[in-house]
């Protein structure tokens, strides 16, 4: 079983994300986060109390609060044997290229998509395991 | 009548007669016999006797011999006879006679092999009578039968005499009496040979004693010849000391004669006050024990002058081993001594310029291992000899840097190996006293014996860390000079003899534009290579202009004519063998265009001499009604003149001409540096004045101060402008601020941008994504999903129109950013994009040739080339092989990138405007009009060009040309 995390502040694209996500995949367990100092809030809890992160995180990249990219530095800081098998892919409606370098300056990100995730791309998302400039 | 005899009687009697007579002729035949035999005996002593008297009259053994050989036959009547004299031990010097003639030693062996066989070991006469032949290992002797010889060994002489007489199977019938009475007579006869032969070598024996003796008078007289004219002196005295006899040699050396000291004792003239007294006692103690004695005395010669004598002397004894005589040999050694003198003081010379000069000396004895350092290459490893002079050895390894020493015992190995004989080294050392590495130049010598033993091994050692960094620096000033040289606008072609390019300052020539520098080179005949040259054409004209300067005329590559000063020079080698030229060029191109303009002005002012006064009240007209304000000073700074405008307008100048300028400016002291600093430095100078104007307002003045040089370049006069500056300088302010505002607003307007197009994409999307998803999750009547399909479309349009205006807007306003950018990687990016909105039905397709990076804006590049061949792919028509293809490739001034397609193509009233901005080809459009507007924006800012060719139908090519450089425009 395969699990998810949207970050997103659109709530409208997190339904979007995670509909299309379970269609595709009946037994994702996927877990939208509107808020991204929530969602680090999430994610550090669960290494403090050794649990397992979640397989895919979709990040948005314009959010109030701390941005994605903010989001990325504070998610690296965490131990690296938590963090590892995690992959963040951004979600974006940016088609500014600096911000397709910045995001690829981050070991975790593994793909940068234009906003909506189709079922063909995720598709490519879920069979991939090296980090990929485009999908 | 008889008595009847009894015939009985008588037969008797007769018969006793009859043995009577046969008796009586017994006898008479025996009488006969002997008296025959008698005859013969006495026929040999005959004859022995003659041979005596004959034997007695020879004068030395080997007549004899041969004598005897030839009697033996003639006497006894053997058939042949053979006579051997040999030593017992070596049979060397045998003698073999046969029938009176001596056998020759090689014939004689095999004989002499056969005599030892057949006589040895008898003693005196012995006699063969069985058949010789029957006897093995006979060599020479087979076929001889019978034998007679004799043998005598004398034990005292060792000597071995052997006679012999032979007869052969043949002829022994002849023979059959021989033997009773040869015997004896054999026997006589040898004893007799034998007996002279004695006596013959006994008077030999005395005739060699009288010859050697004869021998050995001459060699006495030859002995005293040598000791007379030897060159060495000779003196003999008796058995107390004195004198008997000196050679002429020593009268020489000495300047004593014989006469004047014969008796005398020779120290007691030879010896005086500075003869060293240890020489004399061992003399004396070694004459008095009647020993042999060698040594080297100072003598006095008669004259009183000195010299070193070499004496030998040995002590004379008599066979009764009593001294009679002292025998001494001089030999003057002056010459010799002071030779070593010299050398000592050579050495001790040496030594000294060593010391003086700073080099390091140092010894190594094979024999005793024992080293010597000289007080200078203590100095140089900073020790003192007490320190370290039980290990020198171990404190030198220890004192050589590591890096060094492995490379320094190696040599010194194939020193020892006898590979080299001596080496030189440069290695560094650590001073002892202050650790301070230094670098010494050493030579390592070695000496050997004949045999090629090593003897001892010489060593030198310079300290040269002064030098080597001299050198260093000089290698690093001379990278300097190649640089500055490079640099320097002076041309230098340097070639070998071979016409090999050497050395070229290339970046002088690329200025020039010379193709050719080797052109210039002009080798040992200038004149004739120059007139070749020219004939070549790669030359236009030259002029000599000193022995080795030339003036060459030279096209470069844009066609125009340069003027080069050429000085022709040759390079030496350290054999100061000629080894290459080289040529040092000045381009004199302006100097010959000013020189020719120069000429003309002269020209001109001298037909306008008559005219200078007029000129000059020109000049001043012209001045003093010139909007700026300007004055003349002399070189001396005095002011000459000034116009109306500044004697008007700035107080310090009123009714200054004439005054020196330091007095006028005093309260301006910046101003005066700048004048001065013209003034010395012969350039303009220009500066920029801030005044207050009489009102308190803020007034700027641009100042030109120009020296003005006669041709002589010497200073002729100042000339000073001003000008007032203000009113341009407070536009120019007003401008940067205003720059600075837009650059601003700018920056202000593009963040705006960046995120009014995020927040309007958002919810767009958001759309997007919902229609997707009644598609996948829901099945829908078909007109509602048209109209989701429209909605979706409108959705499309929107959000494409949102970036092309942001695309639009980013190009416009941001400055260009230029990196290298791989062309192969942003086209597949693209493709792999566009597979999503068409993903079937159409084939893309890249070629590149040559290098696929550039150097270019990669978010614009992207932009552009995303517009084109989307734009191919969203005009395709559906046909089994449509394409599209990129093309890459380079031409010598650009990058040509060529997108074309077999899509709808373009109809001939629109090609033309398809680069406007908001056109739309047709009403199915989807864009907004302004994508390929876009496009040409971009590539005009990269200096570049957009082309398209196409045919309504058939489809499109778009060409992309995009410079190498692309230039930043502010």
């Amino acid at each position: 079983m395969s699990k998810f995390i949207l970050v997103d502040d659109d709530s409208t694209m997190n339904l979007v994300h995670s509909t299309t996500i379970k269609y595709h995949k009946k037994d994702a367990q996927v877990m939208e986060f509107k808020s991204s100092l929530l969602a680090l809030d999430f994610l550090k809890e669960t290494v403090q109390e050794g649990g397992e992160l979640p397989e895919y995180i979709f990040l948005d990249i314009n959010m109030p609060e701390i941005n994605g990219f903010e989001f990325l530095q504070t998610f690296e800081k965490l131990p690296k044997e938590s963090t590892q098998s995690t992959k963040i892919f951004m979600i974006t409606s940016s088609l500014d290229l600096r911000d397709r370098e910045k995001a690829f300056s981050f070991d975790s990100v593994y793909g940068f998509i234009c906003k909506p995730i189709t079922v063909r791309t995720l598709t490519e998302i879920l069979s991939t395991t090296e980090r990929r400039m485009d999908f | 009548m008889l008595d009847q005899p009894d015939f009985n009687t008588l037969l008797e009697d007769y018969r006793k007669l009859q043995l009577r007579v046969t008796r009586f002729s017994h006898t008479e035949q025996e009488l006969i016999n002997t008296r025959d035999r008698l005859d013969q005996e006495l026929v040999l002593y005959k004859r022995m006797s003659d041979f005596y008297s004959e034997a007695l009259k020879c004068p030395d053994s080997k007549t004899l011999l041969a004598l005897s050989s030839e009697a033996v036959v003639d006497v006894f009547e053997f058939e042949t006879a053979f006579v051997l004299e040999q030593n017992i031990d070596g049979k060397d010097d045998a003698q073999l006679f046969h029938d009176g003639i001596e056998v020759n030693p090689k014939e004689a062996q095999n004989i002499i092999h056969d005599l030892e066989l057949i006589t040895a070991p008898t003693q005196g006469v012995g006699v063969i009578r069985e058949k010789l032949n029957l006897r093995e290992n006979l060599l020479a002797l087979k076929h001889f039968s019978k034998a007679f010889f004799f043998r005598y060994t004398d034990v005292e002489s060792g000597s071995c005499l052997v006679i012999i007489g032979l007869i052969s199977l043949k002829n022994l019938p002849l023979y059959k009496s021989i033997d009773s009475l040869h015997d004896t007579i054999f026997k006589v006869f040898s004893q007799q040979v034998q007996s002279i032969l004695g006596n013959i070598k006994k008077s030999e024996q005395i005739q060699q004693q009288i010859e050697t003796i004869t021998a050995s008078e001459l060699e006495l007289k030859k002995l005293s010849l040598i000791a007379t004219k030897t060159k060495n002196g000779v003196i003999i005295t008796d058995s107390k000391g004195r004198i008997e006899w000196v050679n002429d040699s020593f009268s020489e050396s000495s300047g004593f004669t014989l006469e004047e000291i014969v008796g005398k004792k020779p120290k007691d003239i030879l010896h005086g006050s500075e003869t060293d007294s240890t020489s004399k006692e061992i003399l004396s103690n070694a004459l008095a024990n009647k020993e042999n004695v060698e040594l080297t005395l100072l003598n006095y010669h008669k004259s009183g002058s000195k010299y070193y004598n070499q004496i030998e002397i040995t002590p004379v004894f008599n066979e009764q081993d009593e001294l009679i005589n002292f025998i001494s040999l001089q030999k003057d050694i002056t010459n010799e001594i002071k030779a070593k003198e010299e050398i000592l003081r050579i050495n001790s010379r040496f030594e000294q310029i060593a010391k003086k000069s700073q080099i390091g000396i140092w010894e190594l004895e094979f024999i005793d291992n024992t080293i010597v350092w000289n007080d200078v290459l203590l100095e140089q490893y900073g020790s003192v000899k007490e320190e370290i002079k039980h290990d020198l050895v171990g404190f030198w390894r220890a004192s050589i840097h590591p890096d060094d020493i492995d490379r320094v015992l190696k040599s010194q190995e194939r020193l020892y190996a006898k590979e080299l004989e001596s080496v030189e080294m440069e290695y560094r050392i650590r001073r002892l006293d202050n650790g301070e590495w230094r670098t010494l130049k050493t030579l390592t010598i070695c000496e050997t014996d004949d045999e090629g033993n090593i003897l001892r091994l010489i060593g030198s050692s310079i300290d040269i860390t002064e030098t080597k960094q001299a050198q260093e620096k000089l290698i690093a000033s001379e990278e300097k000079y190649r640089k500055l040289i490079e640099n320097m606008n002076l041309g230098l072609v340097e070639t070998n003899l071979k016409d090999d390019l050497v050395f070229m300052n290339a970046p002088f020539f690329e200025k020039s534009g010379i193709r050719h520098p080797e052109a210039l080179i002009l080798g040992l005949e200038p004149e004739r290579t120059l007139q070749d040259r020219i004939q070549k054409g790669e030359l236009l004209s030259y002029r000599r202009i000193d022995e080795a300067v030339f003036e060459v005329e030279i096209e470069n590559v844009k066609k125009e004519s340069l003027f080069l000063l050429v000085s022709s020079g040759r390079v030496f080698n350290q054999e100061k063998e000629l080894s290459g030229f080289i040529n040092i060029i000045l381009d004199i191109t302006s100097e010959k265009q000013l020189t020719k303009s120069l000429e003309n002005a002269l020209k001109e002012r001298d037909s306008y001499v008559n005219e200078l006064d007029s000129l000059k009240q020109f000049y001043e007209n012209v001045l003093n009604n010139s909007p700026a304000k300007i004055a003349v000073l002399s070189p001396k700074l005095n002011i000459v003149f000034i116009n109306k405008l500044l004697e008007d307008q700035e107080l310090n100048w009123k009714n200054s001409e004439g005054k020196a300028v330091e007095e006028v400016l005093k309260d301006r002291p910046e101003f005066l540096a700048k004048i001065k600093e013209a003034q010395k430095g012969n350039s303009l100078v220009q500066m920029e004045e801030h005044l207050l104007d009489k009102y308190g307002n803020d007034k700027f003045v641009l100042r030109n101060i120009l020296p003005h040089l006669n041709e002589k370049k010497e200073l002729e006069y100042l000339v000073i402008s001003g000008v007032n500056i203000t009113q341009m300088k407070e536009i120019q302010n007003s401008v940067i601020t205003k720059n600075n505002e837009l650059k601003k607003i700018n920056a202000e307007l593009d963040n705006f941008v960046y995120s009014v197009s995020h927040d309007l994409r958002s919810p767009l999307l958001a759309i997007k994504g919902l229609i997707h998803l009644i598609f996948q999750t829901t099945t829908v009547e078909p007109n509602v999903e048209n109209y989701l399909r429209l909605a979706e479309d409108s959705v499309l349009r929107l959000d494409s129109t949102i970036q092309e205006i942001l695309d639009y807007s980013r190009n416009a306003r941001l400055d260009l950013s230029l990196k290298p950018i791989d062309l192969a990687q942003l086209v597949s990016t693209i493709f792999t994009d566009l597979k999503f909105s068409a993903p079937e039905g159409i084939a893309l397709n890249m070629e590149v040739e040559g290098s696929p990076i550039i150097v270019s804006d990669e978010t614009r590049m992207n932009v552009l080339l995303k517009n084109i061949i989307g734009n191919a792919v969203k005009y395709r028509r559906s046909i089994p092989d449509a394409y599209v293809m990129v093309k890459v490739f380079h031409t010598e001034e650009a990058t040509m990138i060529e997108i074309s397609d077999n899509g709808q193509g373009i109809s001939q009233q629109s090609i033309e405007k398809v680069f406007d901005m908001f056109y739309r080809g047709t009403s199915e459009s989807i864009g907004t009009g302004l994508g390929l507007y876009l496009c040409r924006e971009i590539i005009e800012k990269f200096g570049g060009k957009i082309k398209v060719d196409a045919e309504w139908g058939k489809g499109s090519t778009f060409t992309i040309i995009h410079p190498h450089k692309v230039l930043k425009h502010e």
